[in-house]
């Protein structure tokens, strides 16, 4: 589903990200198959290793359904009406934290680590961080949070995370596509070779949603000798890299009016 | 601290006393970083490797990731938390912190540094549920002399598990944060001081 725009400055940050994208688009285009045969290496505690620095090579930070299964997000009919009356201005833009799956799919890379009992992200948008216990504990109770309760366990070669507790507030992209605080996400990690993880995400919602549906993308590992994740710090863009078009400051002027 | 006073140059110990009138320019206030060794303060989480150590904050959602691989500080680059690299000395953990920005600071009494901050912490353990930490802190900038804090830290119960600080909730200060400004205008001092003499 492909929604207008309402925002001129996010179209041209779109269009400045697509071209940026571009190489990497007909990258995306051989997607590394699921090999049934591929057999990951094993953490010391003889968990499937997905430790290392991952990043997505895609627009759906943009737009989402670019991910979807059928390209299509089945709303309910009362969901877009709320967001359509809803806030106008992308959370993100005040610092709040993206949500998930969003910070998945955020221009920015992250580092999985893993100690026993435990998978922890560290996201370099926002210094953004999930500590994920693997030992299958009930989610916690009376409390909604930007990334939600992540509790994860083992099914053969896949990582799946089950996350609930999600603020309502947080958008899934820049395109406006919202959710309720009935969201849950299950996200399932499996390595497809030694530089490639297939990330899969169903996304459950039945305030907002006609049925659960699903994206997928790979994660590529970054590969630069002597890469590290930086510190980014919202409110500065700064860490010595190039700054993403989106992420720009906006304009003066209440940003409100920018976005109407 | 050793001694129990910084041995702030004079016109630090001017500026810190500034600072203390203006709580308002606390950048943590803003939901920045709290910097090395102010974010030790709060409860953090240690995860370990043999490359690399991550510590996890939950105040402020803050983090580092202290290098052991013997790679040298980046050259191109200032941060609120600084960049970390350890080495082990015995049983204990050597972490040299250096490229420090000069916006943390480090505590809410108006003690700041300059970008010329170089923080070695030493992380001892002591017994299961206590590690002794201390810290050398230099900055010739605004210091006469290198000085010490030492701290133990205590493990937290078995079934603590630290939760999210956002900190961006219903924040009133949009201004900074789309403008990107750091935290401190540059002529802040100044015009405050202009409206005070305007008042007397």
């Amino acid at each position: 589903m492909v929604k207008e725009l309402k925002s001129a400055f996010l179209l041209v940050a779109i269009v400045a990200a697509l071209l940026a994208t571009s190489s990497s688009a007909s990258a995306q285009a051989i997607r590394p198959k699921l090999d049934p045969s591929y057999i990951p290496p094993r953490t010391p505690d003889g968990k499937p290793d997905l430790q290392g620095i991952w990043e997505t090579r895609n627009a759906a930070a943009f737009d989402v359904s670019e991910v979807a299964e059928g390209h299509e997000i089945p709303y309910l009919p009362e969901a877009l009406d709320r967001e359509q009356k809803g806030p106008r201005v992308d959370p993100i833009a005040h610092c709040k934290m993206p949500g998930v799956p969003r910070i998945t799919y955020m221009p920015f890379p992250f580092q999985i680590m893993q100690r026993p009992g435990y998978v922890v992200f560290m996201y370099e948008y926002l210094h953004d961080q999930r500590i994920i216990p693997t030992n299958s504990r009930p989610h916690i109770d009376g409390i909604d949070l930007w990334l939600g309760d992540s509790v994860g366990h083992w099914e053969g070669n896949t990582l799946v995370v089950d996350v609930t507790n999600l603020d309502e507030r947080s958008w899934l992209d820049s395109a406006r596509h919202t959710h309720s605080d009935a969201l849950h996400v299950v996200e399932r990690y499996t390595r497809t070779g030694p530089n490639t993880i297939n990330y899969e995400a169903t996304i459950e919602d039945p305030k907002t949603y006609a049925r659960p549906w699903k994206i997928s993308m790979p994660l590529y590992r970054n590969t630069e000798p002597g890469f590290e994740l930086r510190e980014q710090e919202c409110t500065e863009g700064d860490n010595g890299r190039p700054i993403h078009p989106l992420y720009r400051p906006l304009p003066k002027g209440d940003p409100l009016e920018l976005t109407r | 601290m050793e001694g129990g006073t910084l041995p702030l140059q004079p016109w630090a110990a001017a500026k810190a006393k500034e600072l203390t009138q203006h709580m308002e320019l606390d950048p943590t206030g803003h939901c920045h970083y709290e910097g090395i060794p102010h974010a030790n303060y709060f409860p953090f989480q240690i995860f370990q490797t043999p490359k690399y150590i991550a510590v996890l904050y939950e105040n402020m959602h803050a983090r580092r990731i202290i290098y052991m691989d013997g790679s040298p500080h980046p050259r191109d680059y200032l941060a609120w938390m600084g960049d970390s690299r350890g080495h082990w000395e015995g049983n204990t953990l050597v972490v040299d912190v250096t490229n420090n920005n000069d916006k943390s600071v480090f505590d809410m009494a108006g003690h700041f540094h300059s970008d010329a901050l170089h923080v070695v912490e030493r992380f001892t353990p002591v017994d299961k549920d206590t590690i002794n930490w201390e810290a050398t802190i230099d900055d010739p900038k605004v210091f006469t002399k290198p000085w010490k804090m030492k701290f133990p830290l205590k493990r937290a119960p078995q079934d603590f598990e630290m939760l999210e600080s956002g900190c961006f909730e219903g924040e009133r200060d949009a201004e900074h944060l789309v403008e990107g400004l750091a935290t401190v205008p540059k002529d802040h001092y100044t015009e405050k001081e202009k409206e005070k003499e305007k008042q007397r």
